[in-house]
């Protein structure tokens, strides 16, 4: 850009550019009138960045301002508002009272209806850990929750085993006239609620390409599946469908619907109904008159085959050892 | 603080309003520029030295730059010196490989006696002379309006955004001549009308009302040679807008 030398100064010059502009610069012996091309330029005539150098400053130091109050308060809240350990008076009352990291009592909350009757007649709000406690005891008995012979467990969650050690002398020193039992929670550190592990998606794709597994003894479920496909069992008698029973007089005795198709037996080939009341052998107790079959030995061959054809009970049912015996029985 | 610095405290501060009073105490302090000169040349400076130059600007820009707060003015002052010269060094070192026209063989003939120059001397001093007679006449018509042209520069715009406001505001008045002759007349920027026949902000013409003053009399009859050196701002319709961003 080409500049024109408009005024000559002792230590600078003013030279106006081609873009109008007007900038003080050194003045390198010109003359007025003199076109000039790169001239020294005065630093606050140059083109100043959108943020100036004064701006950025305030901006700088708001943010630092920001930056210290913000750790000014998060150390306050680290200090004074968060929870480091946790006091539980007495199992039934179940009052917890938070503690901060200098042993101040930050807030008390309980569960049960009779912790929170006793927290609402409890007013003096102190901050100091042993006279909550002294207090709240101090409400139980003044609420008749409790007498002098009671004996009342405080539980000590704290976040380390000194400050454990310290709440529970400090608690047993200040509380030795009342009969209190120290005692420390499950754990050092507050409880926290640990999430159950989420499942993770491909889980079916990983059992779908895994092998099955064979099936153990404690597996019952596929023990059981399995010897289902093999032997009839009771189980599957249940998912057969059930013949058609008339509730009429005879309804003790039931009633076969010839129409509906039977259920094949795996051995034999034939239909079978198997929720016909089976034939009682002699030794057999009365009142069970479906036996379950399960987890028992097979039943003997001989009498279940016959008696389970519900056809061959109309037509030509053969007699059984007990109306055999029947027969034989003598009169009287 | 001893009264010396005290008083050159105060030189200062008059000096930052009025350049005559920086041109005095630049002559004042001159043999203390020229002792910071020669420690950076190790070597006493000349006249026409333009580290001397270089050291004499640094001392008005420490003037522009002081403060009570920056301590002892003669340490700042030497201290922009020493990093005015710096740069001045640094930057003709990146000239170091080219040979100047000046120079010349033992006989003293300069490489610029050998080449063949097209431009007359003659027209070019005419011109210098034109011009320099349009700036004298243009300082005594703003001694008039009671400007001057360290005003100019002091209310020059420096952004683009501001340099395109302006230069819209400009163009307008170039249109509408009666906006000059008004000007002339009142001695008065009219700064309302210029802003809403422009479409810009009153408030940034109002920032840089002395610069509008002086491109506005630039504007008037009288002064086609300096019109002509803005002429690329003056002709420009829409080249540049008013966010101040160039159309490509």
């Amino acid at each position: 850009m080409k500049y024109t030398v408009m005024e000559c100064h002792e230590g600078y010059a003013v030279l106006m550019g081609e873009d109008s502009r007007f900038v003080r610069a050194a003045n390198l012996h010109y003359s007025v009138g003199q076109t000039v091309t790169s001239p020294v330029i005065l630093a606050e005539d140059t083109k100043q960045s959108p943020i100036s150098r004064s701006v950025f400053i305030k901006i700088a130091a708001a943010a630092a301002c920001i930056t210290l109050v913000s750790a000014l308060g998060l150390n306050y809240y680290h200090k004074n508002l968060e929870t480091r350990s946790v006091l539980t008076i007495g199992s039934d009352f179940n009052i917890q009272i938070e503690l901060n990291s200098k042993g101040q009592v930050i807030r008390m909350e309980s569960n049960s209806t009779d912790g929170k009757k006793v927290l609402e007649h409890y007013k003096t709000k102190d901050k100091n850990m042993v006279n909550t406690v002294n207090d709240i005891l101090d409400v139980m008995k003044e609420e008749g929750y409790i007498t002098n012979e009671d004996t009342v467990d405080v539980y000590i969650s704290a976040d380390s085993e000194k400050t454990y050690t310290s709440y529970k002398d400090e608690i047993e020193n200040e509380l030795s006239a009342k009969n209190v039992n120290v005692s420390t929670a499950d754990k050092i550190k507050p409880q926290k609620i640990v999430p159950p592990e989420p499942i993770p998606e491909n889980t079916d794709r990983m059992e779908q390409n895994k092998v099955p597994p064979e099936p153990t003894t404690e597996n019952t479920e596929n023990v059981e599946k399995t010897t289902i496909h093999h032997e009839p069992s009771v189980e599957k008698t249940d998912k057969i469908e059930k013949p058609y029973v008339s509730p009429d007089k005879n309804a003790d005795k039931p009633v076969i619907d010839n129409q509906k198709p039977l259920p094949a037996d795996p051995e034999t080939d034939r239909n079978v109904n198997k929720d016909l009341p089976l034939k009682q052998l002699p030794n057999e107790n009365k009142t069970n008159p479906v036996p379950s079959y399960r987890n028992e030995a097979p039943l003997e061959e001989p009498h279940l085959p016959h008696e389970s054809h519900p056809q061959e009970n109309k037509t030509d049912f053969p007699p059984s050892h007990h109306e055999n015996n029947m027969r034989d029985f003598p009169e009287k | 603080m001893s009264s010396d610095a005290q008083q050159i405290a105060v030189r200062v501060q008059l000096a930052k309003k009025d350049s005559h009073e920086a041109d005095a105490l630049i002559a004042d302090y001159m043999p203390f520029i020229k002792s910071e000169t020669a420690k950076f040349l190790k070597r006493s400076p000349e006249q026409t030295d333009d580290e001397l130059s270089i050291a004499m600007f640094a001392f008005y820009e420490a003037i522009r730059n002081y403060s009570r707060l920056r301590g002892s003015f003669l340490k700042l002052a030497a201290l922009q010196i020493r990093n005015r010269l710096i740069d001045h060094y640094r930057r003709e070192k990146r000239n170091t490989g080219n040979i100047s026209l000046d120079a010349g063989d033992e006989e003293h003939t300069g490489l610029l006696d050998t080449i063949s120059d097209e431009h007359n001397d003659y027209e070019e001093n005419e011109l210098r002379n034109a011009t320099r007679h349009e700036i004298e006449e243009l300082s005594a018509q703003m001694e008039d309006f009671g400007l001057s042209m360290s005003d100019i520069a002091e209310s020059s715009p420096k952004q683009n955004r501001s340099i395109a406001s302006c230069s819209a505001a400009i163009r307008f008045a170039r249109c509408n001549p009666e906006l000059l002759d008004e000007f002339l007349a009142s001695k008065r920027v009219p700064l309302a009308k210029l802003a809403k026949g422009a479409s810009v902000d009153r408030k940034s013409l109002e920032r840089h009302r002395d610069y509008l003053a002086g491109v506005l009399l630039i504007c008037t009859n009288g002064y086609e040679i300096l019109r002509g050196h803005i002429m690329q701002v003056l002709s420009r319709t829409n080249s540049v807008n008013v966010s101040g961003r160039e159309d490509t």
